[in-house]
């Protein structure tokens, strides 16, 4: 039953203007109502069917909200709807026209849109209007003589769903402090999701690894290789030591940085034992010559001169975390070498 | 609605075939499905059922030969029958006098049988599940899905039958995990067990020592130390139980301890190797830096389990995969794809069943509405021992750290009556709430029944109850959930039967 004026509370069917089964244009008078005041003619709002009508003509004193029929979209085939069951609530007459629960497709417009707003899990502070309080809240409010409207209007819910807890009624009352409520409710919303932050993606070598080890166990070493331009103060023997130095280091340092998603515990218990070879190590260097500006320059001495290129090559074992060592390897010899020149 | 492309062009022309084409007809064996699941374990086939009561035409492969995953073959379900019946035995064999039983003869394991029982439970469910996709009417590939493209997969047959590809609209990877193998360590599933070893062994061993004081380590220890063996767990961590609750997980080892099983905590083992007939093991104590040897006829290695995802070929799409192997996926469970989606083990979050249960419905329900539901903060764990321990929610340990204030409410169950009458008192209700609003934070229980008693603590988190709420509802006596409500009841006020 349609609300024909903010102050209708019931009403009664004069006449229906379609039939079961007759289809019918949007503005089209579908019935006539009669309120206290006076008789109304309802008109469609959108294209239909009259699917089925569930008040005949002549009944009175029908609650608004009540059902009073099914409308069908154009083209649906009458034979095949299920309808819902209808049920007659007493209580919180609804506000949207009542004729409308299409089978096909639920859309009176304004009740999905509430209804959308109080499904987001982090309550927007809106009290659900249908709910059902919980006995702590049920009771809080009557020993403070707080109505259940009072209540819905304006106790800000923190709860799931817009419903009203225990600390939202305290909070209301000026018992708490309400900044309570909304942070428990935000760190438990934080722990609702899955953390997929920070998520660090396999390499791809790693990933073309898995199938080849799978299908034919014989594989190529991953060989890793570097060049490294080297400053003019440090000698041949300084490099050797950096070399070495570097090795101890990448074998030591921790792959991964701790986070969430590693547990630091974990990847010590399943890492290889720290002294497994992962990669060995192949130097060599070179002793470039700038390319001689005028031919006059040309001097023969570069059997003297420092080397100033030094290339790496790294060939990796096949321990799992041969390659990342080895990548943190280059990385760290970088370093060491940068660090060598400036304090040089 | 099923779909059946089988393309035939060649006897469709009415030419004559030559025989050099007819290899083609078998590529052309092509299926197409709205929805096809990969993985027929307890996320994809939840999954694939779901798909179809919301009416979508939906395929499930499998390549185990037996749907339920790890879980109803080689996990949850065989080491509960295990655990079930060892507790028997052993309440036969040690507690029948004091509860006036006299048992004339022996108590004798009967080894065979024992395991009969629980590899008949396994073919009841998992047959059960292959009723419900005929019920409704998922169609069911046996064999190993590889992907050719985004579309389309390749399902190679267990069994005798054809390759079939096919192609789907939508897919949901669900395939599950498998144990971590312990670096160094070769598993042979006879001396050198993982779990799936463990719950088949073929006699009782004397000495059974276990890497991993996680859930799996400690139901196994729990089973064999039942049925006769000398347990001894290896745990790397200080503490036991893998996240539960600080309190918790020490009065969890001190009830193992006193039902015979014993613990090295702080132990790094460094050498696991088969001798023969023996098992010979060595750990580091971290903080001594000793190394301490031991002897085993069984080592199990339970240190965890990692994602699985062999032979799907994802390479060849490009599927984003993270360091620890896991999928990525977006918050709605998309891989890159928008149609892929991945739920399980296989991706992120605690590895249990029911969390990828709780997946599978919410990856076709985005699929179908574009909304779904899991709260991750809202995920149970129980683990079976005797008594069982279970929890839900928040620890001590994250609320500190997280700077929340809270309050505990416990309540015993040697103050319980039903506890009492059976004679099973071990445990306590823990309960934490927030502080001020007494807003129900966490749960954990160790106690006959905790697994199932957790649930009422899991629908007071999503509702948002607070521990006045749980004391406000009547509880039946005399039961073990008094005991709950007792505890909740003790957050703020005070229990009446303790």
């Amino acid at each position: 039953m349609p609300a024909m004026s903010p102050t209708m509370e019931e009403g009664g069917i004069v006449s229906w203007k379609v039939k079961e089964g007759d289809k019918f244009d949007a503005g089209d008078v579908l019935l006539e109502v009669e309120t206290d005041k006076a008789n109304i003619a309802v008109e469609a709002q959108d294209d239909g069917v009259m699917a089925k009508i569930l008040k005949q003509e002549g009944e009175k004193e029908i609650k608004v909200g009540t059902p009073i029929a099914f409308l069908a979209e154009v083209g649906d085939n009458l034979a095949e709807l299920e309808f819902p069951e209808v049920e007659e609530k007493k209580q919180e007459p609804k506000k949207e026209a009542p004729k409308t629960p299409e089978p096909a497709q639920p859309s009176p417009p304004a009740e999905p849109a509430q209804a959308k707003k109080t499904s987001t899990p982090v309550s927007s502070g809106k009290a659900d209007p249908n709910q059902v309080f919980l006995p702590s809240v049920e009771l809080l409010l009557e020993a403070n003589g707080i109505s259940r409207d009072e209540a819905l209007s304006k106790i800000t819910a923190t709860g799931p769903k817009g419903r009203i807890l225990r600390g939202d009624v305290k909070a209301y009352l000026g018992e708490i402090d309400s900044s309570n409520n909304s942070k428990i409710a935000a760190y438990l919303d934080s722990k609702s999701h899955l953390d997929l932050s920070n998520i660090e993606l396999r390499p791809a070598a790693a990933q073309e690894k898995a199938p080849a080890t799978k299908d034919k166990p014989k594989k190529e070493p991953v060989k890793i290789t570097h060049q490294y331009i080297l400053p003019d103060n440090i000698s041949k023997d300084e490099v050797v030591k950096l070399v070495s130095k570097a090795e101890q280091k990448a074998y030591g340092k921790p792959l991964y940085a701790p986070s969430d998603l590693i547990d630091p515990l974990f990847e010590d218990i399943i890492a290889p034992p720290r002294n497994a070879e992962r990669f060995k190590i192949n130097t060599s260097f070179q002793t470039s010559v700038a390319e001689p500006d005028d031919d006059f320059d040309f001097e023969p001495y570069q059997e003297t001169r420092q080397p100033n290129i030094l290339d790496v090559e790294l060939v990796c074992t096949d321990v799992v975390d041969a390659k990342a060592r080895a990548e943190m390897f280059v990385d760290i010899l970088g370093k060491y070498i940068s660090r060598a020149e400036v304090k040089n | 609605m099923n779909f059946r492309f089988r393309v035939d062009l060649l006897s469709a022309s009415g030419y004559r075939i030559s025989e050099s084409f007819i290899p083609i007809r078998n590529l052309t064996n092509e299926e197409k499905h709205d929805i096809l699941v990969i993985g027929g374990g307890p996320g994809g086939y939840v999954a694939a059922i779901k798909a179809a009561q919301l009416g979508f035409d939906t395929a499930c492969v499998e390549k185990r030969g037996r749907l339920g995953g790890t879980c109803l073959n080689v996990g949850c379900i065989p080491s509960k029958a295990l655990l079930n019946n060892s507790h028997l035995f052993h309440q036969i064999q040690h507690e029948s006098k004091s509860r006036g039983i006299d048992i004339k003869g022996d108590v004798s394991l009967n080894l065979p049988k024992f395991m009969d029982a629980k590899d008949k439970v396994v073919a009841q469910l998992t047959g059960g599940i292959e009723m419900l996709f005929k019920k409704y009417g998922v169609k069911y590939y046996k064999g190993a899905a590889s992907f050719l493209d985004e579309h389309r997969v390749n399902v190679d047959p267990i069994e005798d039958g054809e390759n079939v590809v096919v192609k789907a609209d939508n897919i949901i990877i669900a395939t599950g995990s498998e144990a971590t193998p312990f670096p160094g360590i070769e598993i042979d599933e006879e001396r050198i067990v993982s779990s799936t070893g463990c719950l088949s062994l073929s006699e009782v061993p004397k000495r059974l020592v276990i890497i991993g004081g996680g859930i799996i380590g400690l139901e196994m220890g729990s089973v064999w130390s039942r049925l006769g063996s000398q347990v001894t767990v290896l745990e790397f961590q200080n503490a036991i139980g893998a996240g539960m609750d600080g309190e918790v997980s020490k009065a969890t080892q001190k009830f193992l301890t006193k039902q015979g099983l014993k613990f090295k905590l702080g132990a790094k083992v460094t050498k696991g190797v088969r001798e023969g007939e023996v098992v010979k093991i060595e750990y580091e104590d971290t903080k001594s830096g000793k190394t301490e040897a031991l002897e085993a006829d069984v080592l199990l290695v339970a240190v965890g389990r990692r994602p699985y995802l062999k032979g799907l070929n994802a390479e060849a799409i490009g599927l984003d995969i993270e360091k620890r192997g896991r999928v990525v996926i977006d918050s709605q469970f998309k891989t890159k794809f928008d149609h892929i989606r991945c739920i399980g083990d296989v991706t992120f979050g605690p590895m249990l069943a029911h969390k990828a249960e709780e997946e599978g419905i919410a990856a076709v329900e985005y699929i179908k509405n574009g909304h779904g539901h899991v709260n991750y903060a809202n995920i149970p764990a129980v683990m079976y021992s005797h008594p069982e321990v279970a929890w839900v929610g928040q620890t001590e340990e994250q609320l500190k750290e997280a700077g929340i204030k809270y309050k505990v409410g416990k309540f015993p169950f040697i103050a319980n009556s039903r506890a009492k009458t059976n004679m099973d008192t071990e445990g306590f209700v823990k309960f934490i709430a927030d502080a001020e609003t007494e807003r129900v934070l966490g749960c954990h229980i160790i106690g006959p029944n905790a697994g199932e008693m957790i649930a009422e603590a899991g629908l007071a988190l999503e509702y948002g109850a607070s521990t006045e709420d749980i004391a406000r509802v009547c509880h039946a006596h005399p039961t073990l959930s008094e005991a709950f409500k007792e505890a909740a009841g003790s957050v703020f006020g005070k229990p009446i039967n303790f």
